[in-house]
This record gives C-alpha cells, sequence and structure tokens, in this order.
C-alpha cells in the first residue's frame, strides 16, 4: 500500500506538471506572443540569422551537426584546458585527453555516461561553462527536432522544416526558466549551490573529512529536467548533497520525465489532434508502469540468497547498493523510470539490484528509450515505431498506409528503420566484440551471466543515449571508451539524420484524407498496435542476449538460495 | 524562402549560439549561489535576482501570467 501510494503520487505529479506545460510550450511553436518574438529575433541577430530563414533538410541536419562539432570542441578545449582557467579552486589539472573525448560526446549526445568521478576531476568552471551548458544544449537539441518532424506532418508540399536555431531557442525557452525554479527549491532543501570547491569537517572521533561541494543545484537541475542525468558527484543522485531529502527525491524524479510526458500532450496540440497526442502519452505510460511494478516488487522482495540463511528481508526488501533514506521502492521507482527517460541519473547502484530487476531496466533502454526517452527524442522515437505499427496495419488491409494524413511509403519506412535498427545493431555488435577481444574479458568483475549482464548494460546505455552505468565493468581502457564513444554518436545523430529525412520526406507531400482503412491515431486499438510494435521488435532483438545475461544469472541466484543452508 | 546559410556561417551561428547559453548558463548559476548564500534564515532580498528573472519570462509567456 505504502509503495503504491509513492508510485501512484509521483506518477500523478508528473502527468498534472505535463498537463499544465502543453499548451505554453506548444504556443512557441505557433501562437507565441509578439514579446517573445522580439526576444527571439534579437538572439537571433545577435548570431546572424533570421527568423524567417527556412532550412531544408540538408540544411537543418547540417546546423545540427554544426552546432555539435563546435559543441564537442567547446567542451573538450574547456577540460584540456581547465588548469589554466578561473573557478578552479581545488587546482585541479586538465583531464586526460581519452576521458576529455568521452566526456564531450556524452554530454552533447545527451548520453552523460561519466568516465569519471566529477568532483575529483572537474573544476567548477568545467561543471557549469562545459557539461551544464551542454545539458541545456542537448535538451533543446531533441525540442527542436520534434518540431521539425511536426511541420513533417502539418505542412502540404514544402521543401523546408523551419528553422533549427530559432527551434533551439525555443527548447532553451523551455528549459531554463524551469530549471531556475528547481534549482530554487534544490537549494532551499539543502542542495549547495556555491562557488566554493570544499569544506572541511572536524569529526567526532577525531581527524577531518574533506566534503566536495560546489555549485550544486544549477546543474542537477538540468540534468534531470533535460533528460541529461549527468551528475555534479561521482554516485551522482545517491549522493546526500546531490539529493539530501524525500522530497527533492520526489522533485527530481518527477523532473525527468514530467516534460517528455508535456512532448506528447504538445504533439497532439502541434498536429491538431490532441487525442492523438493522449494516445501516445498512453503508450508510454502502458509500458513504464508494468516495469515500475517489476522493479519495485523484484528489489522489495530482497535477496534469496540472505533469505536462505535466516535474514529477514521483509520490511527493508533488498538494500545492497541503496541509500536508506529511500529504501528499495524509492530506489527501484528511480531505477525504472531513469533507464525508461533516457536520463541515466541514478539514487541508487543498479549492479547491486536483483538479476530480474536489473533487466527490467535493460529492456526500457533495449526497446529504444521510446518509453518516455529523452526530451524530444523519446517521442520522435516513439514516432518512429508509430510508422512501423501503421505500415504493418496498412499491409493487413491491402492499403498504402496512412499517418496523420500523410502517405507512409518506402522513403518513410526506410528512414524509420534506420532510426530504430541503428541503435539495436550498436548494442548487438559493440556486445559481440566485447565478448571476444582480450579486454571484454579482462575489464569484467563478475565473470559469467552477470559479467554478460554488466556488458549489455553498458551497450544498451550508451547505444541509447541513457548514459546510466551498471557498475562492475572497467570502461576507460581503449576498447571500451571507443566502442561506446562511437554508439553514443550513432544512436544519437543517424537517429535526428532519419527523423528529419522522414520529416522531410512527408513535408513534400500533400495530406489525403481519412478513409475506413485507415488506422486510427488514437483509442486503445492504436495503444495496443503501438505498445505492441515497441515490445515485439525489442523482443526479436534482444531475448537471447537478455537469456544470455540477466536470465541465466537469476537462476544462478535460486540455485545459490536452494543449496544455501541455514546456520 | 530557404536559407542560403554556408558551413562557415552555420559554425558561426552554432558559436555563437553555444556562448549565449554558456553565458547564461553561467551567470544563472552563479545568480543561484546567492540564494544559497541566504539559505540558512533565507534572505529575501537575496531572491530578487531571481524572482525578477522568472516574472521577466513569465511576463513573455501569457498563458503563464
Amino acid at each position: 500500500m505504502n509503495a503504491t501510494l509513492q508510485v501512484g503520487t509521483t506518477l500523478l505529479l508528473i502527468f498534472v506538471g505535463a498537463a499544465v506545460m502543453a499548451r505554453p510550450i506548444a504556443a512557441l511553436d505557433s501562437d507565441r506572443p509578439s514579446r517573445l518574438k522580439k526576444v527571439e529575433a534579437f538572439f537571433l541577430r545577435m548570431i546572424g540569422d533570421k527568423p524567417d530563414h527556412e532550412m531544408n533538410y540538408r540544411r537543418y541536419f547540417g546546423a545540427v551537426i554544426a552546432l555539435n562539432v563546435v559543441g564537442f570542441l567547446f567542451v573538450y578545449g574547456l577540460q584540456r584546458l581547465q588548469h589554466l582557467l578561473p573557478l578552479n579552486p581545488s587546482n585541479l589539472p586538465a583531464v586526460e585527453p581519452g576521458v576529455a573525448m568521452n566526456t564531450a560526446i556524452s554530454f552533447l549526445t545527451n548520453t552523460n555516461w561519466q568516465a569519471y568521478g566529477g568532483e575529483t576531476t572537474m573544476s567548477l568552471l568545467s561543471q557549469m561553462a562545459a557539461l551544464t551548458t551542454q545539458n541545456f544544449v542537448s535538451g533543446a537539441t531533441g525540442i527542436a527536432v520534434l518540431f521539425a518532424l511536426a511541420r513533417g506532418f502539418t505542412r502540404q508540399r514544402s521543401g523546408t522544416l523551419g528553422n533549427f536555431h530559432v527551434d533551439l531557442l525555443r527548447g532553451l525557452f523551455v528549459l531554463f526558466p524551469l530549471a531556475v525554479v528547481m534549482a530554487v527549491l534544490l537549494v532551499l532543501d539543502g542542495v549547495p549551490q556555491t562557488l566554493t570547491s570544499s569544506v572541511t569537517a572536524h569529526l567526532i572521533q577525531g581527524g577531518e573529512q574533506v566534503i566536495a561541494m560546489g555549485p550544486v543545484a544549477s546543474q542537477v537541475a538540468i540534468k534531470q529536467l533535460g533528460s541529461n542525468g549527468g551528475g555534479f558527484f561521482n554516485v551522482n543522485s545517491a549522493h546526500p548533497l546531490e539529493n539530501p531529502t524525500p522530497f527533492t527525491n520526489l522533485l527530481e524524479l518527477a523532473a525527468l520525465i514530467m516534460i517528455t510526458a508535456s512532448t506528447c500532450l504538445v504533439w497532439g496540440r502541434l498536429v491538431k489532434d490532441r487525442a492523438h497526442g493522449r494516445a501516445l502519452l498512453i503508450t508510454m505510460t502502458v509500458l513504464l508502469v508494468p516495469a515500475i511494478i517489476a522493479i519495485v516488487v523484484s528489489e522489495s522482495a530482497g535477496n534469496p540468497v540472505l533469505t536462505a540463511i535466516g535474514v529477514d528481508s521483509s520490511l527493508l526488501g533488498n538494500m545492497e547498493g541503496k541509500e536508506l533514506r529511500f529504501g528499495s521502492t524509492q530506489s527501484g521507482l528511480w531505477a525504472a523510470v531513469t533507464t525508461a527517460a533516457s536520463n541515466g541519473s541514478v539514487n541508487s547502484m543498479h549492479d547491486s539490484f536483483s538479476p530480474l530487476g536489473g533487466a527490467v531496466g535493460m529492456i526500457m533502454m533495449l526497446i529504444g528509450e521510446v518509453s518516455f526517452g529523452g526530451v524530444g527524442s523519446g517521442l520522435y522515437g516513439l514516432l518512429m515505431f508509430v510508422v512501423v505499427a501503421v505500415f504493418i496495419t496498412g499491409l493487413m488491409v491491402g492499403r498504402t498506409p496512412e499517418l496523420l494524413g500523410k502517405k507512409i511509403e518506402a522513403a518513410e519506412m526506410k528512414a524509420a528503420a534506420i532510426a530504430i535498427l541503428a541503435p539495436s545493431a550498436c548494442v548487438l555488435v559493440g556486445l559481440g566484440l566485447a565478448c571476444v577481444v582480450p579486454e571484454g574479458a579482462a575489464s569484467v568483475a563478475n565473470p559469467g551471466a552477470h559479467g554478460f549482464s554488466e556488458m549489455l548494460y553498458s551497450f544498451a546505455s550508451t547505444a541509447n543515449n541513457n548514459g546510466s552505468a551498471f557498475a562492475g565493468l572497467t570502461v576507460n581502457g581503449p576498447f571500451f571508451a571507443t566502442a561506446n564513444g562511437v554508439c553514443m554518436w550513432v544512436a544519437r545523430f543517424f537517429v535526428i539524420g532519419a527523423v528529419l529525412a522522414l520529416a522531410s520526406s512527408l513535408a513534400k507531400k500533400a495530406s489525403v484524407p481519412t478513409s475506413s482503412a485507415t488506422l486510427p491515431t488514437r483509442g486503445p486499438l492504436f495503444v495496443t498496435v503501438v505498445a505492441g510494435t515497441v515490445l515485439l521488435v525489442g523482443a526479436l532483438t534482444f531475448v537471447p542476449a537478455l537469456a544470455l545475461g540477466p536470465v541465466a544469472d537469476h537462476f544462478e541466484l535460486r540455485a545459490a538460495a536452494a543449496a544455501t543452508v541455514k546456520p | 524562402m530557404t536559407a542560403d546559410l554556408s558551413v562557415a556561417e552555420l559554425i558561426r551561428c552554432s558559436g555563437a549560439l553555444l556562448l549565449i547559453v554558456c553565458g547564461a548558463a553561467v551567470l544563472g548559476a552563479m545568480i543561484l549561489t546567492r540564494v544559497d548564500a541566504g539559505h540558512h534564515g533565507f534572505s529575501a532580498s537575496l531572491m530578487v535576482p531571481v524572482v525578477a528573472f522568472l516574472a521577466l519570462v513569465f511576463a513573455l509567456q501569457p498563458e503563464l501570467s
């Protein structure tokens, strides 16, 4: 009952927040007030662009790539030069080239996989100017691409998709004010926001402890809102200064998917079919809720080996790797949401979860981060599955399929297939290579099924731009650094390229009237078909890998429990 | 109309955009340190820049005002 209340309260807060934000966000695209247009025009003048500069597919995608190339150089350069720059009170040295490169790719692809410990590696300037900045930019990029995709459906015989710089600014208009409000709330509940890098505590038992600090609240706010996940501290939201209380936990958890939930309703407004937007939100929820239940139940049950030796786990559940102030319910809930939402922040250590609990987290990533997913990216990812779903149902009735009035033909299917299969291919190829190269086996802390799970989780995370880590795997060697870097890059930009190509192809077409053979884009049938498509594609691709990893791990644990003799 | 931005112009625009976001992120973080400075006892005066910023944002969005 208590767990149900906690989960229910969190979901209620998310949906109310999403509903409140939908109208203002949608208004940014079509119905924004003149004062905001002036602000927009001011910024565009500063960067040398104009609001009415329309971009075709090549220019739009080129602008995305250009921003990310410049962003990469900026983030990499700041890390490498941080020892020469101000706001480095701990006198930290320059970040090593490999780690700096991995971090730059990670943050600009919205993955935020962290191959470093924040408080011991990054100066305050690097945290604020490089990482926090990129958190805003990568989140806003997702929103921009979603706006462009919406124009693909709404424009008639058009060769253009809008202006990326304008769309990016609109994404920032969503993220920046929310981040400020959230940062203030976090500060009020004890998250530090200071330019002091540490304080020294004199302990009661003698001795001293250096406690790292910094501008934490401002980074945590956008890491959650922008579905980034890269924390200020090494242990992310499990750290008592990054997530000190149940209130901050609720706030950070809600912020994790609130904007993504809202983008579904925004989408409904943009394509002028609000019921369709609600159906997409329900589809995401239908995929998420069973995952939450499965993880919370699995973690609340405790470790069967410990139960076999007489430990009573009925009160706290499996508490290895979890914070006492959150317990197994809030830890399990966070794990389900963060893996579903392409966020990757953690408030507990996923490697310590039960095998089935860990498996659910992997599944939420492996289905393509489309059950909420990242800001903008989660919804455009799900819409790729919608394209596949309407194509399949169109074939069933022998008609050219349509979606929102636009015919889905070979070009659209190719784009959707690339967007869906590119990350999946990265996971399987990367995992296969990791199993055969010497560095792969040497990097695993727990040989056997659990070690395989650690490698599977690593590629599931990076190839779907999630960024959370299972731990137990040494990933700073050349193979994992390179393979994960390639996965992050492909997962982000192959998908964005395919989505924009699909949008461009649709924008060039004229709408056709709905007929009796058109799959309705609302209602239970639509939700079932789309959710079924997501699950089927995921199952067909990844069941063998899951069987070798977490499923085998589960049976090993059961066998160990059965063989344990109570002392 | 279709923009005829060259690759060099796209890179220049990107650089300028990034600097704006970077400036806003660092400035915002520094303003927020004033909120934390008043955390114990919570000095309302330290909230002024934050409240002013929020008022500006909400004023620009009539749906929220």
